[in-house]
């Protein structure tokens, strides 16, 4: 007996929702190996991280804390990837969207009325993070320069340019030697509505819906998934290309500078050390796992939070490190990359004597 | 209008300048009496141009998505498809399913991907878009290339019942007894050159065969003639 891959017909449905889920168990399988090797009971570990994001409603509202801007930011990198634009500075992005987002609550305010504050913290915040990725986007669109490159190390720029500015020109000098800005105005902050749960949440599912229909029912969606599915076609076709990435990224950029926004207004009210958890980089795995689609991403991005806030639970009760969370996302894009490939291909089971039938139907041997 | 020539004489870039893929660098594109030199790709699709790429696969089908999209790909900027920049995904079936049965494309269902239909009904599925949104001028690179019998007949029709409405039809071709049953007349290329242009009424194959090897029309006349004389005295 000898297994091959086998070309499908059409791209399976049922594959498309399963890879994901399967890689999420092959995930914590493999997690679970590491678990035994630090000798804790794997089983007890999922139960305990379980518990810790989902198992109360406190606990809950700290898991949907750390989906918003995972929210905004796998939104974000979503549209840029539909356009095989490989954005993996969402990181940088947020960091410039907050950077921006205290240069507005913390200099403008005096010159402001007190209910112009967040929406103008909110705006500048945006444009802030678009420009960050509109940089790389003309460079690429213009120069054809390497976007994965660019935005990589743009993300050092803007970590390193926000940490100048807590440590030095912004510190507070009544923050006792703590590296963060003075507190914000209270007009530049974004509502909570249970412990530190925020508003933010209901933007970012609010976008996530808006995008879904702009992906899938707009002339501009179409437009996006034929350059990203077929550059050269869409060219021919007469789809401004160019402007298209252009625009994409602008918008992209935007979602991560808000989930900048939403951090410093609603979380730290200030510009402080770990305005990130490295939510633009995580959100390149809510992106891959919801397989592009907004509103899976939104469903994704509540699971990788209760990763995070679940890993910290383990630290605290266990004893395990933290990373733990972090370890469990990360192992979930291999089972997902491989997994992928059954979307397109099936594995199929012939007999060696009859190999003929293996040869006259294109396959991939294994 | 049939352009003859050697693949990589210059007949693929000629109709991808025309189509605005590739800027001009000297000369002018009139279209429908409009002056089109050096516009977008979008603008001369607007001006009534219609395009079959060379490469059907890498130019003329989004494989990845339906036959349906695929099908809409010129339509979706209008009404009736769009209506606001919304798309309206009942009036795409419907497109797609009209356009299936009156260019006989063989697929499973409107929403298979593109890619998994043959070399042939790929070709009748851009052959449907294109004509279909054809305003006047239909620019065809190849349009028969490695295609079976059944739709080679289908697409040559189709080009004639173009030219019949009163579309410009430019052909390029390597098939030369298609241009002399397709085409009214036949420019040669060579080089990037024109080497001519023919009646295919009184050009043979040969004739067509020594000015795409770069005998100009003057001389290839001669030699193509005079030796027809000496074998008929």
């Amino acid at each position: 007996m000898q297994l091959v891959f086998e070309k499908r017909k059409a791209v399976s449905r049922r594959a498309i929702v399963l890879v994901p889920i399967l890689s999420f168990i092959v995930s914590l399988i493999l997690t679970g190996f590491l678990l035994m090797a630090f000798k804790a009971n794997p089983l007890r570990t999922y139960m305990a991280m379980f518990i810790g994001a989902f198992g109360s409603w406190s606990n809950f509202t700290e898991t949907l804390v750390k989906a918003t801007p995972l929210m905004f930011t796998g939104l974000g990198v979503t549209i840029a990837f539909k356009l095989r634009f490989w954005n993996i500075g969402a990181e940088g992005q947020l960091v410039f969207g907050g950077v921006a987002a205290a240069w507005v609550a913390l200099f403008w305010s005096p010159f402001l009325p007190a209910w112009s504050l967040l929406p103008m913290v909110m705006l500048v915040g945006m444009m802030a993070g678009a420009m960050w990725a509109g940089i790389p986007a003309l460079l690429k669109t213009r120069l054809n320069v390497d976007e994965t490159l660019v935005t990589l190390m743009m993300n050092y720029i803007a970590i390193l340019f926000a940490e100048g500015l807590y440590y030095g020109a912004w510190r507070d000098p009544e923050g006792y030697g703590f590296p963060g800005t003075k507190l914000f105005p209270e007009a530049a902050w974004l509502p909570r509505f249970s412990g530190r749960a925020h508003v933010g949440l209901f933007i970012a599912i609010g976008i996530g819906l808006l995008l879904w229909v702009a992906m899938n029912r707009t002339k501009w969606g179409f437009e996006l998934n034929m350059i990203g599915k077929n550059q050269k076609a869409a060219r021919c076709l007469g789809v401004n290309v160019k402007r298209n990435i252009l625009v994409a990224l602008l918008i992209s950029g935007a979602l991560s500078g808000l989930a900048g926004v939403s951090e410093v207004t609603a979380i730290s009210h200030r510009l402080q050390q770990g305005l990130t958890m490295g939510y633009g980089y995580t959100a390149i795995i809510v992106a891959w796992l919801s397989q592009l689609n907004p509103i899976a991403g939104l469903f994704v991005a509540i699971l990788m939070a209760g990763l995070l806030v679940g890993g910290d639970q383990v630290q605290m009760m266990m004893g395990l490190p933290a990373a733990m969370g972090l370890v469990l996302q990360g192992m979930i894009l291999f089972p997902m990359l491989a997994g992928s490939l059954f979307t397109e291909y099936r594995l199929k089971r012939i007999d060696p004597r009859n190999s003929r039938v293996a040869e006259s139907n294109e396959e991939l041997s294994v | 209008m049939g352009i003859a020539g050697v693949a990589g004489n210059g007949q693929r870039e000629l109709t991808e300048v025309i189509t605005g893929l590739h800027p001009v660098l000297n000369g002018s594109i009139k279209i429908n009496g409009k002056d089109m030199t050096n516009r977008s790709p979008l603008a001369i699709i607007r001006s009534g141009v219609s395009h079959i790429p060379s490469d059907r696969i890498a130019m003329g089908v989004v494989g990845d998505m339906s036959v349906a999209n695929n099908l809409v790909m010129k339509g979706y900027r209008r009404a009736p498809i769009t209506h606001g920049g919304l798309l309206d995904p009942r009036r795409i079936l419907d497109f797609a399913k009209r356009m299936i049965d009156s260019f006989k494309i063989a697929t499973p269902t409107p929403a298979t991907h593109v890619k998994f239909l043959s070399g042939g009904n790929i070709q009748k599925t851009i052959l449907a878009r294109e004509i279909d949104s054809c305003g006047g001028v239909l620019v065809a690179a190849y349009p028969s290339r490695g295609l079976d019998v059944g739709a080679t007949e289908a697409v040559r029709n189709e080009m004639v019942r173009q030219r019949d409405r009163g579309s410009g039809v430019l052909l390029v071709s390597e098939d030369l007894d298609e241009l002399l049953s397709v085409a009214d007349k036949i420019v040669v290329m060579f080089e990037g050159q024109s080497m001519g242009e023919l009646n295919s009424a009184n050009a043979g194959v040969e004739m067509l065969g020594l000015m795409m090897s770069g005998v100009s029309k003057s001389k290839a006349e001669k030699e193509y003639y005079g030796s027809d004389h000496a074998t008929g005295v």
